[in-house]
């Protein structure tokens, strides 16, 4: 995450567990679906901690821990963050 | 309190809400705003209930909500945004950083790490559902209620006061053999309530602690073999303890889909747990034979729940859920919930086992099930089974435990790969009358009969092949058959 030029964002299943990004943009399949992620608070701006990968996605959202298949986290697209107060 | 906070929507918004406000003019529940707020989001009972409060008006009120549905972003995901950024606006106005729980604690940990969590996940499915509900459950509360306070006291009473007084029919119809208090009423209450209630304590105990969404997690991957999420694992294993009430909690499920497949799966390859008490009784003393049992039970599951995702159409499950930490369980609100369950229960389910007895009744008057049951005897001697099976199989039907319980009757002069025969295909056999009549207002009618219409041919098809290769076995290995 040293990368000088910003990368493009990629999908939350292609970052490593520990790493920290920020939502960019949801590419949902459908209204339903899209609601449905933000209603979990995943929002663009958000700052998302990725906890685990397996046995599914774990991440960490505000003070919400969140679990996921990988069909919903493919669907957001992360930029690189810096953790908080790092 | 609320009167002055609200929330700015942005231009776009707020534009198709003050259009919507100058509209609406009947008597609802909450503030006009909040009304108009729904109906920018598609809610479809808001939009039922304005159209009967607004008579006229309501064709113009369509027309803004179609017209903001064309919006980018579309209203339901602008106004979620709006909601999250004053959330967050506020959070951060009273609150400081939040403070980062990477996994809590070791247990938070040890309960998500697979390797501890699936050892993890099986002591707890082994002491709670296997001890707790399938022991303390399914035979000591059960011996002593429906053994003692039905056979014992409520049935004989019953029976003697009916007799007297009643002329036979209607006898029967309150404490005959399909009685309305000696079949339906001990069965709702006997058998399946202290299941049922020792579930919903095991149940609530699992959702108090927190431990319930990451059972939900750990099951994920392998529901979803089967078309489903890990959301499913709650009617999943519900079903082991009553496949009525199961069907009736697929409703928890998210599309209709998952309804279909989760509901085909209870009716097809989830033993209830009257079943699985008599088919362990049975087959208990024979490892080889229960574990051909459910090897095949189990290989049925996984490929009709299989085979049911690859045919029906639709998009795949998807699973999200919220992981809460894990925390001790307060008493009182798991006694609360266990409590307000078994009402659930006793008003929703036990209508449906007195209406079966009823119908159960009414055939057997008829002469009905004497005419069912000769038709079966072709099929089950296709199995390899005694013609006499067939009253069984056909019991089976309108009560899952009956038809095993028939089949104990039977085992002395059943070899041990016939027993093990007629144990499979009385599991995938159809389910029971009660579960059937959920099925049907659930799913609907067609739906059900279909569901039925695969399930019939299927477990006979498998216990007829079931049946020949074990005598193939047995003849290639000079097998004991019992």
């Amino acid at each position: 995450m040293a990368k000088e030029k910003s990368p493009p964002p990629a999908p939350l299943t292609c970052w490593p567990v520990g790493s920290w990004g920020t939502v960019v943009n949801l590419a949902a399949e459908g209204d339903a679906q899209l609601t449905k992620l933000l209603a979990l608070g995943i929002i663009p701006g958000a700052q998302i901690h990725i906890l685990r990968r397996s046995p599914c996605w774990v991440i960490q959202i505000g003070f919400t821990q969140l679990a996921l298949d990988d069909s919903l986290a493919r669907t957001i697209l992360l930029l690189p963050a810096h953790p908080p107060g790092a | 309190m609320s009167q002055g906070f609200k929330v700015d929507y942005g231009p776009t918004i707020e534009h198709s809400i003050d259009r919507l406000l100058r509209l609406l003019r009947g008597d609802y529940p909450f503030h006009h705003r909040a009304v108009a707020l729904l109906l920018l989001q598609g809610d479809q009972e808001v939009a039922n209930l304005t159209a009967q409060q607004e008579g006229p008006r309501f064709r113009q009120i369509q027309a803004i909500i179609k017209g903001a549905s064309q919006l980018s972003p579309p209203p339901a995901s602008a106004i979620a945004l709006a909601r999250h950024r004053q959330a967050q606006t506020i959070a951060r106005a009273v609150m400081g950083k939040p403070s980062v729980r990477p996994l809590g604690g070791l247990l938070d940990w040890l309960t998500l790490w697979p390797p501890t969590a699936f050892p993890i996940l099986v002591l707890v499915l082994y002491y709670g559902l296997y001890r707790f509900v399938g022991g303390f459950g399914a035979q000591v509360l059960v011996d002593f209620i429906e053994g003692r306070l039905f056979q014992g006291w409520i049935s004989p009473i019953t029976q003697e006061l009916a007799f007297r007084w009643l002329s036979p029919p209607l006898a029967g119809l309150v404490a005959g053999e399909y009685g309305i208090i000696t079949l339906g009423l001990r069965y709702a209450v006997g058998i399946i309530l202290p299941v049922v209630g020792t579930f919903f304590l095991f149940f609530s105990l699992l959702e108090d602690t927190g431990y319930l969404p990451r059972l939900a997690l750990l099951a994920d991957r392998g529901c979803k073999k089967v078309g489903l999420n890990g959301r499913a694992v709650i009617p999943l294993t519900l079903g082991l303890g009553c496949d009525t009430m199961a069907t009736v909690v697929t409703r928890t499920l998210e599309t209709t889909r998952e309804r279909i497949i989760a509901t085909f799966l209870l009716a097809l390859a989830v033993p209830c747990s009257a079943q699985l008490g008599l088919i362990v009784a049975l087959l208990g003393h024979n490892p080889g034979a229960l574990a051909i049992w459910i090897l095949v039970v189990g290989s049925i599951f996984l490929a009709a729940g299989h085979a049911a995702d690859r045919i029906l159409p639709g998009p795949k499950a998807s699973f999200h859920m919220e992981l809460p930490p894990l925390r001790l369980p307060a008493m009182g609100s798991i006694i609360m919930k266990t409590v307000a369950r078994i009402q659930w229960y006793l008003m929703e389910i036990i209508p449906v086992f007195l209406g079966t007895s009823l119908l159960l009744w009414f055939l057997d008057q008829q002469g009905f099930l004497d005419r069912i049951i000769h038709a079966l005897r072709g099929p089950v001697q296709g199995l390899g089974l005694p013609p006499e099976a067939a009253g069984i199989f056909l019991l089976g039907f309108f009560r899952r435990d009956y038809g095993a319980a028939g089949l104990y009757d039977l085992r002395g002069d059943l070899s041990m790969s016939q027993l093990t025969v007629a144990a499979t295909t009385l599991t995938l056999f159809v389910p029971c009358l009660a579960q059937a009549a959920v099925m049907v207002k659930e799913r609907g009618l067609v739906t059900a009969i279909l569901i039925i219409a695969i399930i019939v041919p299927l477990a006979f098809l498998v216990g007829f092949s079931l049946n020949h290769l074990l005598a193939l076995l047995a003849m290639i290995g000079g097998l004991g058959n019992g």
